[in-house]
């Protein structure tokens, strides 16, 4: 039994350990902070393995931990959590929806007054654009969280159209 | 959507792995090591009635020990219980739940506490039936009182202790459970 839960953690780590890391990036600026949240993310793999009974997709579980671990309350992860979307500049379209601020994006400037948005987002808006750019659904995004899809979608509406005013409203400043 | 990220955090999986292994074995052995104590206290005491006590002192003396192992056994089952609840937190549920059992979990007072007056009481009245004398002697009841004095003083710094323990530890925990589940209520 232990043996094969080695195994079935090994196996999971071997699939999912990219979407794991990408997650940790979202996270943490820092490579030593993605190490530790990585780390933990594993702990809790780990821990909560014996529970998984196949419910959920395997990548809606790991999900859920990745998340669930960002939002603990004891680590160091909790307090230093920042988005970060550098490596990420090809999805942020799906942040934007607009094309004036498309073109803009390509700009450094711009990108970065778009991180700075994003990072003065509350924990749980960020979660919600992490999944984002993680490229889930609105169906999936709700099964992490645990809410209705239709809740999903209006909050990911709302916070859209907040970082699309703020980014308005710094172009108008431009011009 | 994929990006591609081959650079994982160069964490070393076998270590890790043994390392949780170990941490499992441990959390098993304290577990069972509980569990031999208290068969290991309860053969002792039944023993000691046995062997030790003295058939010409009144029966509620021994009767009043037992209580007190009782209560005794009644507690480690309740901390060894309470520990297993804390190490099996599933991550692997939906946020919302995850966030509304951290709630649950951090509470000051649960029924657990209501619990653990059965203990308690067991104990209390264990401790008079121990020491007391009740052959009629005039300062039984001085006794009792002085008993009962220290007993719910001692009980009520011991709540003390650790209500101050949970406001500095366990309530920024319950908080921040609770605002962020309100948050994705909202």
């Amino acid at each position: 039994m232990k043996e094969n839960k080695e195994e079935r953690f090994k196996d999971l780590i071997a699939e999912n350990g990219d979407r794991i890391t990408r997650i940790c990036r979202y996270y943490n600026p820092n490579t030593e902070d993605q190490k530790d949240m990585y780390q933990e993310i594993l702990v809790n793999i780990w821990n909560s393995l014996d529970r998984f009974r196949g419910e959920s997709s395997i990548s809606t579980w790991i999900y859920r931990i990745a998340v669930n671990t960002s939002l603990s309350f004891t680590g160091k992860t909790f307090r230093h959590m920042k988005l970060q979307i550098h490596d990420d500049k090809q999805r942020l379209n799906v942040l934007l929806d607009d094309d004036e601020l498309e073109i803009t994006t390509q700009k450094e400037a711009d990108l970065e007054q778009l991180q700075t948005h994003l990072n003065l987002l509350s924990v749980i808006d960020k979660a919600l654009i992490s999944l984002l750019l993680e490229g889930l659904s609105m169906r999936e995004i709700a099964d992490v969280i645990g809410l209705t899809e239709p809740n999903v979608k209006v909050k990911i509406h709302r916070i859209k159209e907040t970082l699309k005013n703020q980014l308005h409203g710094k172009l108008n400043n431009k011009f | 959507m994929e990006t591609n990220i081959t650079n994982q955090p160069s964490v070393n999986l076998d270590k890790l792995i043994g390392n949780l292994k170990k941490e499992d074995a441990h959390f098993l052995k304290f577990s069972l090591s509980i569990q031999w104590l208290m068969w290991t206290v309860a053969v002792l005491y039944l023993a000691m009635i046995i062997f030790i006590f003295d058939f010409t002192e009144p029966l509620y003396k021994p009767a009043g020990g037992l209580m007190v192992m009782l209560a005794f056994v009644i507690f480690a089952v309740y901390f060894r219980n309470r520990r297993r609840a804390f190490k099996m937190i599933d991550y692997g549920l939906p946020t919302t739940e995850v966030l509304a059992k951290a709630v649950k979990r951090y509470q000051a007072f649960q029924w657990q506490v209501l619990f653990s007056l059965i203990p308690l009481t067991l104990e209390d009245i264990g401790l008079c039936f121990f020491s007391l004398d009740f052959s009629g002697h005039s300062d039984t009841l001085a006794h009792f009182i002085k008993l009962q004095v220290i007993f719910f003083v001692s009980l009520a710094i011991g709540f003390l202790i650790g209500y101050i323990v949970w406001w500095k530890r366990k309530k920024p925990l319950r908080d921040r459970a609770l605002a962020l589940l309100k948050e994705i209520e909202s």
